[in-house]
């Protein structure tokens, strides 16, 4: 541990958790394709609502269909949606039903990464599905969990302070 | 939080045997850990109720404090965690107006929004899921207040200043003083250089390292660093001299990683009081010294002698004096027994020795005049304990100018009806050495808050000129005078 950057506690899970959305470039980390192991398997379409306060930079947008890979795992959809908008809207197709929690931010400075002040404390905004909130660190999966079990769900990601 | 049933159960005894403790009358609390009204106070012209105003005394004390401990049947755990009350008593051609207003923090909004108390504080947990997401959520920006050029911010410890409006003392907003620096600590004791750079720290939650932070006097940052330290100290206060940062560390020091603070601290009196002095122009120039161990919120100032000797003025207690239990009996007014911080002046030596000369006098929240922070500490002013205070958690009831020279100080005792708060000097701008001390101080018995002037250079003979407001404000930490010439 870097002794040197006092994250605290308060911020460590965020900031780890967050960390995990290291996105590397561009919309190229677009949806995983996701195997179906069953063909009569049933798939909707996430449609998410994103509402930030200026149009700097990109929303950074992850989603986990577990609560152990929400906690620091990969997850199954990622995406990069480019601001121009202050209102804009994203979709996910073709998710298989079932339980999802999100994670976003909004990367103001377009570094891939969810920014840290020198003692560890988050400073650029962030918004979790299902309208979860932080509570010293992300909202706890089943708290910002949403569940697919039609062909299409609409959630919103609100980035407003 | 205490639920104020069962505490009133708990406490019929000690309520029996104290000798103040105003009963609790619906929402409001011991005098002096009181809500001050939602709104604030609108401009009260006060009524002078004693002596004759200085001609030359222009201008407006800012002062700040926490003002809200209750909320429906819930009581805050800490006398740090109360919401910022931002008070101002401009003087002006012999009559004071006062004015008060909450910071408008987004801790204050939250809590205001639930009807409850749900963030966090020093003492203070959050309910469980309170949006706690970085520390400006938490904020109370209610421990003192900095003139800026012409900003006055409101100073916490743990995040942000907080602008305010100078003249109606409404809320601007948390202030960023740089976009990678947002949310850093800034503490509530800057200092201020003759040049007018602006030196201050920011406590480190948990880890042994502080930041510091240089601004120019219309704030922009000149200096942001990181420098480590040898404990993770509680670090409340702190001296600048004038080549060098002196950082005493105490060892009351974060062991847990969890809040609230009070709670994560412990005392840890073998590691001693360790003292760190560090230049100004290379951070990597330091100096480590070792005394013996003692507890301390305060200090006066620091100056350097021609050989390079550091001396400050600090209030040194045995134990630390605010602690989650006392914190917590100071809110619900129950007599508590604190650890008495004492004046002293600790003496740094370039050859590595030190050393601290303690005298016998209760002090706390002490000020000087500010032309003089650089020069040879000869006067410095406190609050202090009288020869009859009431058995309560706050016994200042006096006003102490020490002088250091001699060693003896001069004292007006207000009795045991009155509380007082730290006194800060107003220099007569017509002179180089002379000024005024202005004590706001709380009527316990007419149950309304008053301002007094007092002669800086004879505080024995009481004070010159006394205001008094029809309201009774709770009881403010630190002020800043911004003289109107």
């Amino acid at each position: 541990m870097d002794m040197l950057k006092p994250i605290s506690n308060e911020f460590k899970g965020m900031v780890r958790t967050m960390a995990s959305l290291a996105f590397v470039g561009t919309a190229a980390c677009g949806l995983f394709a996701v195997a179906p192991a069953n063909a009569q398997e049933t798939k909707g379409s996430l449609h998410l609502e994103i509402e930030v306060e200026t149009t700097q930079g990109a929303v950074m947008v992850a989603v986990y269909s577990t609560a152990e890979t929400y906690n620091g795992g990969k997850p199954v959809a990622a995406r990069r949606v480019a601001l121009t908008d202050t209102n804009m809207s994203t979709v996910f197709e073709g998710l298989p039903y079932g339980q999802y929690a999100i994670k976003a931010f909004h990367d103001m400075d377009n570094n891939g990464q969810l920014t840290t002040n020198p003692f560890g404390a988050p400073i650029e905004p962030y918004a979790f599905s299902n309208g979860a909130k932080a509570h010293y660190g992300p909202p706890k999966f089943e708290e910002a969990a949403i569940t697919i079990s039609t062909p299409k769900l609409t959630d919103k990601l609100s980035f407003l302070p | 939080m205490i639920n104020r049933r069962s505490f009133l159960k708990g406490a019929a005894g000690l309520m029996a045997s104290a000798t103040l403790t105003p009963k609790l009358k619906g929402n409001i609390g011991p005098l002096g850990f009181h809500n001050a009204p939602a709104f604030g106070i609108a401009p009260e012209t006060m009524t002078l109720v004693d002596g004759l105003v200085p001609e030359a005394l222009s201008g407006t004390l800012y002062r700040n404090g926490p003002a809200q401990f209750r909320r429906g049947e819930q009581i805050l755990d800490h006398w740090f965690d109360g919401d910022g009350l931002v008070r101002s008593f401009t003087i002006q051609g012999g009559q004071a107006v006062l004015r008060a207003q909450f910071a408008q923090t987004v801790k204050r909004a939250r809590d205001e929004a639930a009807g409850r108390f749900i963030m966090p504080g020093f003492g203070t947990r959050a309910e469980a899921g309170a949006p706690v997401g970085a520390p400006d959520d938490a904020n109370a920006a209610n421990t003192s207040l900095m003139l800026v050029g012409d900003q006055l911010w409101a100073l916490w410890e743990a995040g942000s200043p907080y602008g305010i409006d100078p003249s109606d003392l409404s809320t601007k907003g948390p202030v960023t003083l740089r976009p990678d620096l947002a949310q850093m600590p800034f503490s509530a004791h800057p200092k201020v250089d003759q040049d007018g750079t602006i030196w201050n720290f920011g406590m480190a939650y948990g880890s042994p390292v502080t930041f510091i932070w240089a601004l120019s006097p219309e704030g922009k940052v000149i200096k942001a660093e990181t420098v480590e330290l040898p404990m993770a100290s509680y670090l409340h206060d702190w001296a600048v001299s004038e080549t060098k940062l002196i950082i005493p560390l105490q060892p009351w020091v974060f062991t847990k990683r969890h809040p609230p603070f009070s709670e994560s601290l412990e005392w840890q009196p073998e590691k001693g009081l360790q003292v760190l002095v560090v230049d100004k122009n290379d951070f990597s120039n330091r100096k480590l010294y070792e005394l013996p161990a003692g507890a301390f919120f305060h200090i006066g100032a620091a100056h350097e002698d021609k050989d390079g000797t550091v001396r400050f003025d600090i209030c040194l207690a045995d134990n630390p004096t605010l602690d989650a239990t006392t914190g917590a009996a100071m809110v619900l007014g129950k007599p508590i027994d604190r650890p008495e911080p004492k004046l002293c002046m600790v003496a740094l030596h370039p050859s590595g020795k030190s050393s601290i000369t303690r005298t016998p006098f209760s002090a706390e929240f002490p000020t000087i005049d500010p032309r003089t922070r650089e020069q040879k500490r000869e006067t410095v002013f406190t609050v202090t304990e009288g020869k009859n205070t009431r058995n309560i958690g706050y016994r200042f009831n006096a006003v102490m100018a020490m002088d250091w020279t001699s060693q003896t100080p001069q004292v007006f005792d207000f009795g045991p009806d009155v509380l007082v708060e730290e006194p800060v000097f107003a220099p007569d701008p017509e002179t180089q050495s002379l000024g005024w001390l202005l004590v706001p101080a709380l009527h316990l018995t007419k149950r309304v808050t008053r301002l007094h002037v007092f002669d800086a250079t004879r505080v024995d003979q009481g004070p010159v000129a006394t205001w008094q407001s029809r309201h009774a404000l709770p009881l403010s930490f630190h002020g800043v005078w911004a003289s109107a010439t």
